[in-house]
């Protein structure tokens, strides 16, 4: 008997060719595109990376976070620090915020870590109100009411506002294809299959050897450090920051585990095909206001009951389709050698 | 002596939390299942009490009569209709669900009652004091609140401990399987458990009402309060329930008493403490 | 101990006709056909996989079944929820004991009330057990493995029930502790209650039961009265060969 690992399949090439003339196009929204189209397309893409991420620790590590608002306000907030009390360049300053937040995220995970399931759900949270509500303690940040990006330092991200834009649209644009490339690559090293083993069973992989505490330990500084770059991207954006903004339980949570679960968790499809429906539903539901978060929660609700794979799992276990094929495939070609 | 009377400002205040933790308590010891939506919940009830109120010209304490059998048929129905359908071993549907229902009540509360801050009006009794040792003087309201804490963690205890329906809710949550072949309907010990539940979250939330304003956005608060006592106190134990919220009371009140700001801060960086140094909570349940 | 079939021209108490179990693609049981009389003490044996316990679930409504696959006193239960069937009169011992840890020992035997009760009480269970009497507030966990079964039995008997499925009662005991278990069996059958033993003990199962199921890979491999059976067909119909 031979056997045979992979991982591609015949869609996933299709696939990755459909990827890149898409991504191609996109990248090119600045020469087709308004303001407006470059603005949606930067929001999409902090949406898509912070649901990756989401997805990375709920769907892949068991880690059922209701907290991550603490890393984008972690971010956010580190942008303001670095660029006027540090006097770092933006660029610079919106990395050394994703490594703030990398680094708040081990003492997080200190605390947190002690509490199980649902109980870990809460507890992030928990800390991320501890955040939010320091944060409205520094008076040198403005308190409660928060801060705006001093002219002199949004200059220095670029000259015209032409410019800036373009910029951030590419920052945009490099930080989502990186969050789903990380996903992609974390899930087919060892560590992927380490991780997948931690969700399907965790005492069954303490068994096996895999280290759980280790590994949940990095993809949750992994999370960390690239929502907290996402945040630093959202507030270089919106150019002012508040303690109630920056650690939103509604923006950078809520609407990110909806995006998650309507897609497909523990997919890597899922958060593209969530944050797809969700912008296409703000599209045409927005003007409802509270009604667009009610229908939102309605479909959450309704697909983790009644189709807990989301709407790229119905799709996929129908026509047994994986563009991004993290799954090992194993070949069998019988040589017929002597019976077992 | 301004110490002192912060303490038992704070002790009282813990009265309210420790109902506010006693239902999130009592349904993750029956079916381990932790409502997100509990918050919202307690909102519900305040908001169910003001209609009721208004709508009938009755005192705010007078509306428990029909906001408790509401409350508790309101849960019976949510965990036969919906919370029934998540349980079992993923974590993660339970977990969503109730994440999701916690956004559809707090934007259905905003469309039927708007953003606007309420109160429930109680009259006389608000401002009602008693004068205890060394001119320290305690609220007749935080005191009721209090009392009704200690009676409705007693109550459930003898419920638990001393009726047949107590047994079925140790059984059920001991061994769901064995359960089924004692004749007990899990589904429906599960929703009685949730019903129990939602009708001190119906307690919870009147005397909420009548202690401070309310509005639809603050039920997320009242859930990390009620868990941050549930889990001082040890999970599964109601008396541990009613030392974490106390505790947590205090926290709180000791914060405030240094910066107004630093209340709810004070109170999350205690149960923070806890947390770190006792992972299991004060007074843990000696079978697990 | 064997007594005389009663009725066996009239309605079995408990009738299965070509009852299958799958869990998930896996068959257990492939159309087990098999009944029990009212007064009989019914035996069955098989290697560990054979499908007893699977059988049993089957009959307690763990596991879902064709609704006329299952007859009790003529009428179909097999599509009653396992909550239900206890109250039709048939109660389980499980496999394992099985008692509540949250629950003392008098408990313990009220919940098996829970659903139906009649003569059987929690004095006449220490009438039966002894021992019970001094131990009725003690946690279930701090009995020793006998007295843990005997506690299980109990319990079931407090539903009162017309048939009684024991699931390995002797399983993981001493011996002197079986066999105390198993002289306290005649005692509840003289209260009207049929019994229904699940055994690994081939020898034990032979000399208490009128009649012996033999299942082997989820089939019925040989039924008969233990002293019409040869040893040569209990071993093939046990062990295949």
């Amino acid at each position: 008997m031979k056997y045979r690992v992979t991982t591609a399949t015949r869609t996933s090439r299709v696939a990755g060719l459909v990827t890149l003339a898409v991504l191609v196009f996109v990248a090119l929204a600045p020469q087709w595109g308004t303001r407006a189209d470059l603005r949606l397309i930067v929001e999409f893409c902090y949406f898509l990376a912070l649901a990756q991420m989401w997805n990375l620790l709920a769907g892949y590590a068991g880690l059922v976070s209701v907290g991550q608002q603490a890393f984008v306000g972690l971010g956010g907030y580190g942008l303001f620090v670095f660029t006027i009390y540090l006097g770092v360049s933006p660029l610079m300053a919106m990395l050394l915020s994703g490594i703030a937040a990398a680094i708040f995220a081990l003492p997080t995970a200190f605390v947190v870590f002690r509490l199980r399931g649902a109980y870990f759900a809460i507890g992030t949270w928990v800390v991320a109100e501890v955040y939010r509500l320091s944060f409205a303690q520094v008076s040198a940040l403005g308190g409660g009411s928060g801060k705006s990006l001093p002219i002199s330092v949004i200059r220095s991200i670029a000259d015209s506002r032409a410019e800036r834009e373009v910029l951030i649209f590419y920052v945009g644009l490099a930080v989502a294809v990186f969050a789903t490339g990380i996903v992609y690559w974390i899930l087919r090293s060892r560590h992927g299959l380490a991780l997948t083993a931690i969700r399907d069973s965790e005492p069954a992989s303490e068994s096996l050897g895999v280290n759980n505490f280790n590994a949940k330990l990095v993809i949750y500084v992994i999370a960390a450090a690239v929502t907290g770059f996402v945040g630093a991207l959202i507030f270089i954006q919106k150019l002012r920051i508040s303690p109630d903004a920056a650690f939103a339980l509604t923006d950078w949570t809520a609407y990110v585990i909806f995006i998650v679960v309507i897609g497909g968790i523990g997919r890597i499809e899922g958060p593209i095909i969530g944050t797809i429906v969700f912008f296409v539903l703000q599209e045409f539901l927005a003007e409802l206001g509270t009604w667009y978060l009610m229908i939102l929660g309605i479909m959450a609700v309704v697909i983790m009951l009644k189709a807990p794979q989301g709407l790229w799992g119905l799709v996929a276990d129908r026509f047994g389709i994986q563009f991004f094929p993290v799954q090992r495939r194993l070949h069998v070609e019988a040589t017929r050698d002597k019976e077992a | 002596m301004q110490w002192v009377d912060t303490v038992i400002q704070g002790v009282l205040l813990g009265g309210l939390y420790a109902l506010f933790a006693t239902g999130l308590s009592l349904i993750f010891g029956v079916m381990r299942l932790v409502n997100i939506a509990h918050g919202d919940l307690i909102v519900v009830a305040s908001f169910a009490a003001l209609a009721v109120a208004e709508g009938f010209g009755m005192h705010p304490l007078i509306t428990l009569l029909a906001v408790v059998p509401l409350m508790f048929g309101l849960g019976y129905v949510l965990q036969r209709g919906i919370l029934n359908l998540t349980l079992g071993k993923d974590i993660l549907p339970p977990l969503l669900v109730t994440f999701g229902l916690s956004i559809i009540i707090q934007n259905g509360l905003l469309e039927v009652f708007t953003a606007d801050s309420q109160k429930l009006k109680a009259g006389a009794i608000e401002t009602m004091s008693l004068q205890i040792f060394g001119g320290i003087s305690v609220g007749v309201l935080p005191v009721i609140t209090f009392v009704a804490a200690v009676l409705v963690i007693a109550g459930l205890q003898l419920l638990f401990f001393r009726t047949m329906l107590g047994s079925a809710f140790r059984a059920t949550s001991d061994d769901p399987d064995t359960a089924r072949l004692m004749g007990i309907d899990n589904r429906h010990v599960f929703a009685l458990a949730m019903a129990v539940s939602l009708a001190v979250v119906a307690l919870a939330g009147v005397l909420l009402g009548v202690r401070t304003n309310f509005d639809p956005s603050i039920g997320p608060g009242r859930l990390l309060y009620a868990f941050e006592a549930v889990i001082i106190g040890g999970l599964g134990s109601l008396w541990g329930t009613l030392a974490g919220g106390v505790i947590l009371g205090v926290a709180q009140s000791i914060g405030a008493r240094i910066d107004p700001g630093l209340q709810i801060l004070a109170g999350h960086i205690a149960f923070l403490i806890i947390l770190i140094v006792r992972p299991r909570g004060l007074f843990p349940r000696a079978v697990d | 101990m064997t007594r005389l079939r009663q009725g066996s021209g009239g309605q079995a108490l408990l009738e299965i006709t070509g009852l299958t179990a799958f869990y998930g693609d896996f068959q257990a049981l492939f159309g087990i056909d098999f009944r029990v009389e009212a007064g009989e003490t019914v035996a069955i044996i098989g290697s560990n996989g054979a499908g007893k316990t699977t059988f049993l679930r089957s009959i307690t409504g763990m596991i879902a079944n064709d609704r006329d696959s299952i007859r009790w006193d003529g009428a179909p239960i097999g599509d009653l929820p396992a909550n239900r069937i206890v109250a039709q009169g048939i109660a389980m011992v499980p496999e394992g004991r099985r008692l509540f840890p949250s629950l003392t020992v008098e408990e313990n035997l009220r919940i098996g009330a829970y659903a139906r009760s009649g003569e059987w009480t929690v004095e006449r269970v220490i009438d039966l057990f002894p021992f019970i009497a001094e131990r009725r507030r003690a946690p279930a966990t701090a009995l020793s493995g006998g007295q843990q079964q005997m506690v299980a039995i109990g319990r079931a008997l407090m539903s009162n029930p017309r048939l009684l499925l024991c699931d390995e009662i002797s399983l993981g005991l001493a011996p002197t502790i079986i066999k105390s278990i198993y002289d306290a069996l005649p005692r509840i059958c003289e209260g009207g209650t049929t019994l229904l033993i699940v055994e690994q003990d081939i020898r034990q199962a032979m000399q208490m039961s009128d009649r012996v199921y033999c299942l082997q890979e989820g089939r019925v491999t040989l039924e008969g009265r233990p002293a019409d059976l040869t040893h040569d067909q209990i071993r093939e119909a046990y062990f295949g060969m």
